[in-house]
């Protein structure tokens, strides 16, 4: 792993260490002509390469030349006696090559070092700036280091060892998967936070997952949850028990929509599908980071889909499912530790309970209960697109409406996931008060 | 389009008021402050004006009645709805003030969703429209048109009352005389109305004892055996209608109360005179307010005395609820 560099500010204490030699600016100092100057400007010895300072990313850097002719970045600070204190950086990777991820920066024509500070400066080597999210390697690479597992599109398989404690209503006693099974699973995240109105919006789209040798499918089309973290008072409530007082209501509350989320062949029900066309659900969010990342997130809500018994019965069509509405609700937590975004812990857990509306079946209903807990870590990243190591266990429970029975099973995910996108982790703040 | 046409009366109605409002300033007295503020500074309602609102409630109702001598107990949940616009148009000052209040009831009543037991309709009662209007004369006179003309003084507000289109199932079906099964009823208000006479001559919006005195067309509409093969009793008051009703209401508007009575002797269609009786109270108090619409708590409770028929038997029966209601576009 590459280590991670703070580009924000330079260390203190790093002068000192690259052993530099400040000449005091005498010439300036008493008001001699500049040419005197030159003789002010100092080129601190080289230190260690991996202590060198970095230039700091969104303060002003101009592009020059060196007295050598090599391509060089400056940034300046100016001192109290007039002088500069300059960080000079290669403008060209070693090795020769365009720097990449680096800010704007000014080029005058035949700007030396000289004009540059002609009351005196110092000018000490250092490694090119990088954007937020990024580090810089001592050879002028830029590399991404914090991530944003939020925003991607990912692909990923995993072990997926799970069994059956009981209800198996498939009428073989024999778990068709068990120790052996994998599933392989992708999906795209998108997350845009919405500083303005201190809100985020969250994607999910084609998120799937597959089992091996039960080939268990399961997948949601597209859903969309928001939350927010609004100061504004949702509505003011006055009371008037007694004296009238005016108490102001802040809430926390959110919502969210899902959009055909698939079922097909769960393990204890092989040959059931169930399509969940549409699911809408009120949230309420009673802790939520500062920048949303990170939350924990109730919901309540209903659905409306379709059960087929017999998965095969929908080649003759939609009508022949058994439609259900259902009560629906779920806690999710979602903690990023740190704020590189390479840690996550999440905890899903949903509650559903669809009542059937037609059929041999109308008027029946069934519980199911299903929770998740998994951790993701990023290992490296290749390309700037991360490889993480996700670990989960998982429980669910589910009755079937035609027998009573219940099935109940248990399994932990054990795998890789590969991320595309996945840009560097958004700071931005949020505003002090939301758009009205 | 119907909330905008609700959106302009309403409007109408607060113009009416603020005018009516000025006037009583002309008369020397004060504003009242409709507003106070918060620790924030953020205004907020401290006055209502609760017969001005489209009202949305939820209760618990408790039903008694009587057919033929058997109390039996039940409890229901209750829907409420309804809007109602007040208006006051005040002319002159001093002696010649006159206030015309009006108070109108457009689409309102209440339902029992999930009544107890088979029926084929829930509970509920509904009034189409109806209309109040008093008029207050600070200096109420009877004029005699001699030379000169002669006034005497007269000491009642007047005005009128009229309601149509008001249908009404009860909780609880008479009984048939013969059988003793419930026989399904309906009873339809078609039209009523009333001259009003206010001794108490408050001119304040709200307060008043109404003595009522009028006409009404009852129609009640008894299943035979079901309400497809119905059989109807038609009910006349020719000015034989009398009631009493008292209502009060605080000047901040948060607490109210109505309570009336009605007693109707009518002809029937079997041709027979009977003897119809009302009577409800109302109490309102308004609780909370969520961004300046207030929440009410509300209790409402009505009986009935509802005369026999050749087939069935008298019944009467009584309904308390407590619940609460938000009103909405409230002022």
């Amino acid at each position: 792993m590459p280590r991670s560099h703070r580009n924000s500010r330079r260390p203190p204490k790093a002068r000192p260490s690259l052993g530099a030699t400040r000449v005091g600016c005498v010439a300036a100092a008493t008001g001699l002509a500049s040419l005197t100057c030159l003789a002010c400007l100092t080129w601190t010895g080289r230190a260690a390469a991996d202590e060198l300072p970095r230039l700091e990313w969104g303060k002003p850097v101009t592009c020059m030349n060196d007295p050598s002719g090599n391509p060089v970045r400056v940034q300046c600070t100016a001192l109290p006696n007039g002088s500069l204190d300059c960080l000079v950086a290669p403008n060209e990777l070693e090795g020769g090559g365009e720097l990449e991820h680096v800010g704007p920066c000014a080029a005058p024509d035949g700007l030396t070092y000289a004009k540059l500070a002609p009351r005196g400066g110092t000018f000490s080597p250092a490694i090119a700036e990088s954007p937020p999210g990024y580090a810089r390697s001592n050879r002028g690479h830029a590399y991404q280091v914090k991530f944003d597992l939020l925003n991607r599109f990912y692909v990923g398989g995993s072990w997926s060892p799970t069994s059956q404690l009981a209800g198996v209503a498939s009428g073989d006693s024999t778990s068709p998967f068990g120790f052996g099974r994998g599933r392989v699973e992708m999906g795209i995240e998108v997350s845009v936070p919405a500083p303005n109105g201190r809100s985020r919006h969250d994607f999910r789209i084609l998120d799937a997952s597959a089992t091996f040798k039960d080939f268990e499918l399961t997948g949601v089309l597209f859903a969309y949850d928001y939350q927010h973290l609004h100061r504004r008072p949702a509505f003011f409530l006055t009371s008037f028990i007694g004296e009238p007082k005016l108490y102001p209501v802040t809430s926390k509350l959110g919502w969210g929509v899902r959009v055909v989320n698939v079922a097909d062949r769960p393990p204890a029900y092989r040959d059931t599908l169930d399509i969940e066309y549409l699911e809408l659900h009120a949230a309420w969010n009673p802790w939520q980071s500062s920048d949303l990342y990170s939350h924990v997130r109730f919901e309540v809500g209903g659905d409306v889909g379709q059960l087929w018994e017999n998965r095969t019965e929908i080649a003759k069509g939609l009508s022949s499912g058994a439609a259900y509405v259902g009560f629906t609700s779920a806690m999710h937590t979602r903690v990023s530790l740190g704020e590189g975004g390479l840690h996550s812990l999440r905890f899903d857990a949903s509650y559903q309970r669809p009542v059937v509306l037609r059929g041999e079946l109308g008027g029946k209903t069934a519980n199911r209960l299903k929770a998740v807990a998994s951790y993701e870590g990023v290992l490296f990243a290749i390309n700037d697109q991360p490889f993480s190591f996700r670990v989960g266990a998982r429980a669910s429970m589910r009755d079937d409406p035609r027998t009573d029975t219940r099935s109940t099973e248990l399994g932990v995910d054990v795998g890789l996931r590969f991320s595309f996108w996945a840009p560097p982790r958004v700071f931005e703040p949020m505003r002090e008060l939301e758009d009205p | 389009m119907i909330a905008a046409t609700l959106a302009c009366a309403l409007s109408a109605s607060a113009t009416a008021r603020a005018a009516a409002s000025d006037a009583s300033v002309g008369a020397g007295e004060g504003p009242s402050p409709e507003y106070a503020t918060g620790e924030d500074g953020h205004r907020f309602r401290v006055r209502f004006d609760p017969a001005t609102r489209v009202r949305l409630g939820v209760g618990e109702a408790m039903s008694v009645g009587s057919p033929s001598g058997e109390a039996a107990l039940g409890l229901a949940p209750e829907l409420t709805a309804g809007v109602e616009i007040e208006t006051l148009r005040a002319r002159g000052a001093g002696r010649d003030r006159v206030v015309w209040q009006t108070d109108h009831r457009v689409v309102s009543g209440w339902l029992h969703p999930l009544g107890q037991g088979p029926r084929a309709i829930p509970a509920f009662d509904a009034t189409l429209y109806g209309v109040t209007v008093l008029r207050h004369d600070e200096s109420p006179s009877i004029v005699l048109p001699s030379s000169p003309p002669v006034g005497i003084p007269f000491p009642f507000d007047i005005g009128f009352e009229t309601e149509v289109g008001r249908v009404r199932a009860s909780d609880r079906f008479p009984l048939d005389r013969v059988s003793g099964a419930q026989v399904p009823e309906l009873q339809i208000g078609v039209l009523r109305g009333a001259l009003l006479f206010d001794p108490w001559r408050s001119g304040d919006a709200g307060r008043s004892v109404e003595i009522g005195l009028g006409a009404r067309y009852d129609l009640d509409v008894f299943g035979a055996p079901t309400l497809a093969h119905a059989r109807l009793v038609h009910r006349v008051a020719p000015m034989t209608a009398a009631s009493l009703r008292w209502r009060y209401r605080t000047d901040d508007g948060l607490f109210s109360f109505d309570a009336r009575g009605d007693v109707v002797p009518h002809w029937t269609s079997e041709g027979v005179w009977r003897v119809a009786a009302l009577g409800s109270l109302r109490i309102e108090r308004i609780v909370l307010a969520i961004d300046d619409q207030p929440l009410t708590l509300v209790l409402d409770g009505g009986w009935r005395l509802r005369p026999a028929t050749s087939e069935t038997e008298r019944a009467q029966d009584v309904r308390v609820t407590l619940g609460v209601a938000l009103d909405l576009w409230s002022r």
